[in-house]
């Protein structure tokens, strides 16, 4: 039952994803060709004007495919459980568990394939260029792997730690937009306004929270053991996703009110 | 063994009362009409029946079952929204279906989706109203359940439209499967109906076999509705 859940789910995200991925790969192909061509060329000709607007476009769709990714796994939960998709959704023989597993799954799958796409299109934008901007990110990208690999070979464990940490909070957002609009369902009248003042007051709660408390206790952590720290972190973020987990879950087995 | 049983449902909104203390027992086969005007917590008890709302106190059953994955799988749902998704085609809401409904006939829906001149490959968003109906209507019918819930399957549409689903629902109906069949329109579904509900204002006003109803009072339901309900 998951799988098929997970298919449709899937079917239902990237058939957007394909065409913006599409988009993105052939307007940084574009751009990377027409500036190939416009370099040669000393004054700023139709060439380099072309490249200059499939840079443009470029942008617009790389940013339209990573908004698209999180916007589809947010509004698929919210359309197919409590709009007038729910009453589909809602009549599957299938647990509330299962159904918001498969769209957790599917949306996190579709952000990654968006985040991969927008890797690959840098990749081919900047592919056989020269120095100057393209020289900048490259020493950023080598500074930033050997941090990470840095890590790896003088501490093992903290480079695993930190593997984990990025796994544990990878479903963390969209589980707390989760259960922020399961909640807000909860209300009969004025929903969207309700679930924006909760978006926005959980969003703030958090902000200062974070400010007073967590990171506070997490230096202290650090001061006393680099994997303690580790190990905070992680159980914080864990507790995060599991209580916004259960929370949407619980509503949607006892608490769902599809007007 | 009864299909569904409510034990002293009550259910509210807020502080508005739907429903009020309902007890009822559907025993299996036959097709119930559940009547009453509008606002007399038709939607309500079969939105409890399938899940998608809450008691605030008592309980609802189907086969002996809270509503859960299990008797969903036992119930077909026709609800009054539309809960078609837009960006599909027939043959995706089709494959839908089969997909997730061990009982759905696939055949047999692309027949009756042949029958109505519906392509498999329209989109369902350009659709008409009285269209998107009829496949709704179809993609629930298609189905071998137990119980088929069809809430306001009648409403909105045009008289023929009415013949045609009314006859749909006949017709695919398997023998010993149990219809509730939700609506205002009592005159047109009299016809079909074996046992008759009355809800007014959330309660259970008369719970009845048909026959019995109309030996009694010498009335069709149509005018014993028309009595009850008076403004």
């Amino acid at each position: 039952m998951v799988g098929k859940l997970i298919k449709h789910e899937l079917y239902a995200i990237f058939r957007v994803l394909v065409i913006l991925s599409a988009a993105t790969v052939v307007f940084a192909a574009a751009a990377r060709l027409l500036g190939a061509i416009g370099e040669s060329s000393e004054e700023l000709g139709a060439v380099g004007v072309g490249a200059i607007l499939m840079s443009m476009f470029y942008t617009f769709t790389v940013l339209a495919l990573v908004a698209a990714a999180w916007g589809l796994g947010i509004s698929s939960f919210y359309r197919s459980l409590y709009r007038g998709e729910g009453y589909m959704t809602f009549s599957l023989p299938a647990s509330p568990s299962k159904i918001v597993g498969a769209k957790l799954i599917a949306a996190i799958v579709g952000m990654a394939a968006a985040s991969v796409v927008s890797g690959v299109s840098v990749v081919i934008l900047f592919v056989g260029a020269g120095d100057g901007d393209v020289g900048f990110a490259a020493e950023l990208i080598r500074e930033l792997v050997s941090a990470y690999l840095g890590v790896w070979e003088s501490d093992p464990l903290l480079f695993a730690e930190r593997i984990i940490q990025w796994v544990v909070g990878i479903p963390c957002s969209l589980l707390v937009i989760y259960a922020i609009l399961s909640v807000g369902q909860l209300f009969t009248a004025h929903r969207k306004l309700y679930t924006f003042l909760l978006l926005f007051g959980v969003y703030m709660a958090g902000a200062v929270l974070s400010e007073f408390c967590y990171f506070p206790i997490i230096e202290a952590a650090g001061n006393v053991s680099v994997h303690l720290a580790a190990w905070l972190g992680i159980a914080t973020v864990a507790a995060i996703d599991a209580a916004c987990w259960f929370l949407t879950v619980y509503i949607l087995k006892r608490k769902v009110n599809l007007l | 063994m009864a299909i569904l049983t409510c034990k002293e449902l009550y259910k509210s909104y807020s502080k508005t009362p739907a429903l009020l203390g309902v007890d009822l027992c559907i025993e299996e086969g036959g097709i119930v009409g559940l009547l009453g005007p509008n606002g007399s917590g038709k939607s309500t008890l079969i939105k409890l029946a399938m899940g998608m709302l809450q008691p605030t106190s008592g309980s609802i059953l189907i086969d002996g079952k809270p509503p859960c994955a299990a008797t969903k799988a036992i119930t077909a749902y026709l609800p009054d929204a539309d809960f078609l998704t837009p960006w599909m085609r027939v043959s995706q809401a089709v494959g839908y279906s089969a997909d997730f409904f061990a009982d759905f006939d696939r055949a047999r829906a692309e027949a009756m989706l042949e029958r109505l001149g519906i392509g498999l490959n329209q989109k369902i968003k350009p659709l008409s109203k009285g269209n998107r109906e009829k496949v709704s209507l179809i993609l629930t019918m298609a189905r071998r359940a137990k119980l088929y819930i069809l809430d306001e399957p009648i409403a909105g549409v045009d008289p023929a439209a009415r013949d045609f689903i009314l006859d749909t629902v006949m017709r695919n109906k398997p023998e010993d499967a149990t219809i509730f069949l939700c609506t205002h329109l009592i005159a047109d579904v009299e016809p079909v109906l074996t046992h008759a509900i009355f809800l007014n204002r959330g309660k259970v006003v008369l719970d009845e076999a048909v026959d019995s109803v109309r030996a009694r009072t010498g009335k069709s339901l149509d005018e014993l509705f028309r009595e009850e309900f008076r403004w």
